[in-house]
């Protein structure tokens, strides 16, 4: 008969699952769980990267139709869709565009400069890809949810003491106990939260494996029935082909909902087709599927809405998880909510890995390149905003590079404890030298709420890495001088 | 709303205080009132918010109310002398990394197939409609994933998981390729 498996041996078992995964992960863990915890913001962020664009949460139906025509006039090239942004997005602009391209609007409806949002486009593309191909990336990083699902359970497995140590934590001494308490701290208490996240983070990769699996076994391959049997289909139609009526479609829209504050957005489907209609997108107060959906054909017919709010439960249920997973609901205050917790999901993953490290009875590039890797990583993300504003330089390229030569610099080095406080305190001269970029390049729209809401918390962690860079460098001088003494 | 958010907020501190309390003193009946303090706390959110955003963020707050705690029992350790270690010795072991590749190539795409073949047969076994199941199956996917992932990095006899989960996938795989669904 086999002997029965105690606690203790089922918690070495468990932290040994938990350790092995946690060196698997890691770095990609934690640059996941960063640029996400950033990307919270990546409205602020695209407002913030063009901050000159006047910007109103008041529109007209005549407005909107200008810009409509306007655009179809001056763009004739193929697309399968227009799509027309309303600031119930959160983002109080108004912007025309196609599969190709966007014009912001003004009070005119005239169509004005062109949305370029290429910065906040690496920092969402690092989230949702790591930089890598997008099937592959996106697939990588929703393997990543499953993992910190795995991570989260054999953690808790791993922790005999638990209850006996919820509330604890020794800082100081040689950073070990430190990291251990912090990991488990924040680990524990925020097992919802890192739940909720793992579980909807994955279900954006997987979808697409799901997905051709189901069409495989159920659906002859054909992806687009799944996707019709979990989404609302497209209405079937044949009409003359003529510009559609968005004037008559509005007005009947603002009759059936409240659509103050809460129009995201319109998207003319198959346009200068006979398939052609228009799909309303409106915002659902207290509830977290993305949006109903108003769908009219091109004369301004009302066709029905998608069903997204009392429709099937699944349905509801799979429209939601964008909100939950990106904390896109309330507005503001959840948005701080989910960079708090997330930046607790980052420390978590910084400090497994210190944990490893400094328990660790021996030393190598590793102890260089882990710190390295944490303290460079929003280096890379402000100088590539830098080069980007100054002189144009793709972001994608000059963030890997950046990270490229601060893990060169860390090995030259050759001291984990200088590593530290210097790119602390390197990442505060980057983002004062930023400060300086956007000031030159905007001039008076630095001043703008869209740039201030981005820059001043900027600024505060400059001021935050400063003054832990000098912390971190007085003990430092403190170790050295007891181990004189 | 913002006044009912604030004493949600309140009750959700309290709650957190209450816990500690229950941990600091061992007191059951502290305990039993804490977590009945943090569960009407959730209540109070989605009185205020609506039972989704209402749960969503009594859930998630803890995570937060129970720092205040966390920093009273603040205890910092002394600085000790810097310990100098001997440097890593780095063996090129090609069997042992084959070994490492081989266990995450099985974890990663390996039960990513195995989970998602196993979730989808599952699922569209279940008496609900099939948006339904296709919900189920792809969030409850990583969980079975990252539960069969903890159970392979923890399995002392990984042949007898590879052996299981597999035969699981191609029992499963029989039934949605090999025509035995309607």
């Amino acid at each position: 008969m086999a002997k029965p498996v105690s606690a203790g041996s089922l918690a070495k078992r468990s932290l040994q699952s938990h350790t092995w995964l946690g060196l698997v992960v890691s770095a990609v863990m934690f640059l996941i769980c960063l640029s996400g915890t950033i990307a919270v913001l990546h409205k602020e962020f695209e407002r913030w990267e063009q901050p000159n664009i006047p910007e109103t949460t008041s529109y007209t139906i005549e407005q909107v139709e200008r810009a409509y025509t306007s655009f179809t006039e001056q763009y004739n090239d193929d697309t399968h869709h227009y799509y027309f942004v309303f600031p119930g997005t959160g983002i109080p602009r108004l912007v025309m565009e196609d599969d190709h391209r966007a014009h912001f609007v003004d009070d005119q409806g005239t169509l004005i400069e062109q949305e370029n949002v290429t910065w906040s486009r690496m920092l969402v593309d690092l989230h949702l890809y790591l930089h890598l191909p997008h099937s592959f990336g996106m697939i990588l990083v929703s393997a990543c949810g499953a993992l910190l699902c795995a991570l989260i359970v054999s953690g808790l497995m791993a922790h005999p003491r638990i209850i006996k140590d919820a509330f604890k934590f020794r800082y100081g001494g040689d950073g070990l106990k430190e990291n251990i308490d912090l990991h488990n701290r924040l680990s524990v208490w925020g097992t919802p939260f890192d739940l909720m996240i793992a579980i909807t983070g994955a279900y954006f990769g997987l979808a697409g494996v799901f997905v051709t699996l189901i069409a495989q076994a159920f659906y002859d391959g054909d992806t687009q029935a799944v996707y019709d049997r979990a989404f609302t289909p497209e209405p079937e139609l044949v009409q003359e082909i003529a510009p559609p009526d968005i004037g008559t479609a509005m007005r009947d829209l603002q009759g059936r909902v409240n659509t103050e504050g809460n129009l995201l957005f319109f998207t003319v489907h198959e346009p200068h087709t006979p398939q052609q209609f228009l799909e309303f997108f409106v915002k659902t107060p207290e509830r977290l599927i993305y949006s109903e959906n108003y769908r009219y054909d091109s004369a301004g017919n009302y066709l029905g809405k998608a069903g997204y709010s009392d429709g099937d439960g699944g349905m509801q249920t799979l429209y939601s998880v964008f909100r939950i997973h990106f904390g896109d609901f309330i507005g503001m205050p959840v948005k701080i909510l989910y960079i708090i917790l997330g930046m607790m999901l980052t420390v978590v993953s910084a400090t497994g890995m210190n944990i490893w490290l400094k328990k660790r009875q021996t030393r190598d590039a590793l102890n260089l390149l882990w710190p390295a890797f944490v303290w460079g990583t929003p280096v890379a993300l402000v100088a590539s905003a830098v080069s980007y504003f100054a002189v144009a330089l793709s972001p994608t390229l000059l963030f890997w590079v950046a990270m490229a030569v601060l893990a060169g610099v860390a090995l030259r080095l050759n001291d984990e404890a200088r590593i530290v406080p210097l790119y602390k305190q390197l990442l505060a001269v980057v983002i004062a030298l930023f400060w300086l970029v956007y000031l030159v390049r905007f001039g008076t729209a630095a001043f703008s709420v869209a740039a201030l809401q981005i820059n001043l918390p900027l600024l505060a962690v400059a001021v935050w890495a400063m003054w832990s860079a000098r912390r971190n460098k007085r003990k430092v001088m403190q170790v050295a001088a007891l181990s004189a003494g | 709303m913002i006044l009912e958010s604030f004493l949600a907020l309140v009750g959700s501190t309290v709650a957190a205080g209450g816990i500690y309390l229950s941990w600091r003193n061992s007191s059951a009946v502290y305990a039993w009132l804490g977590w009945l303090a943090a569960a009407g706390s959730v209540y109070c959110w989605y009185l205020v918010l609506g039972v989704e955003y209402g749960l969503t963020i009594g859930l998630c707050l803890p995570a937060l109310t129970v720092w205040a705690a966390i920093a009273v029992e603040a205890n910092p350790q002394r600085q000790s002398t810097a310990r100098i270690k001997p440097a890593h010795q780095w063996r090129l072991a090609p069997r042992q990394i084959a070994l490492q590749t081989g266990h995450i190539l099985y974890v990663l795409p390996g039960q990513l197939f195995i989970c998602a073949l196993i979730m989808i047969a599952v699922v569209y076994q279940l008496p609900v409609s099939e948006p339904k199941q296709m919900a189920i199956g792809v969030l409850v996917m990583p969980v079975l994933w990252g539960l069969l992932a903890y159970w392979y990095g923890l399995s002392s006899r990984k042949w007898l998981h590879i052996a299981i989960s597999s035969g699981a996938a191609v029992v499963a795989g029989l039934w949605l390729f090999g025509g035995a669904h309607g």
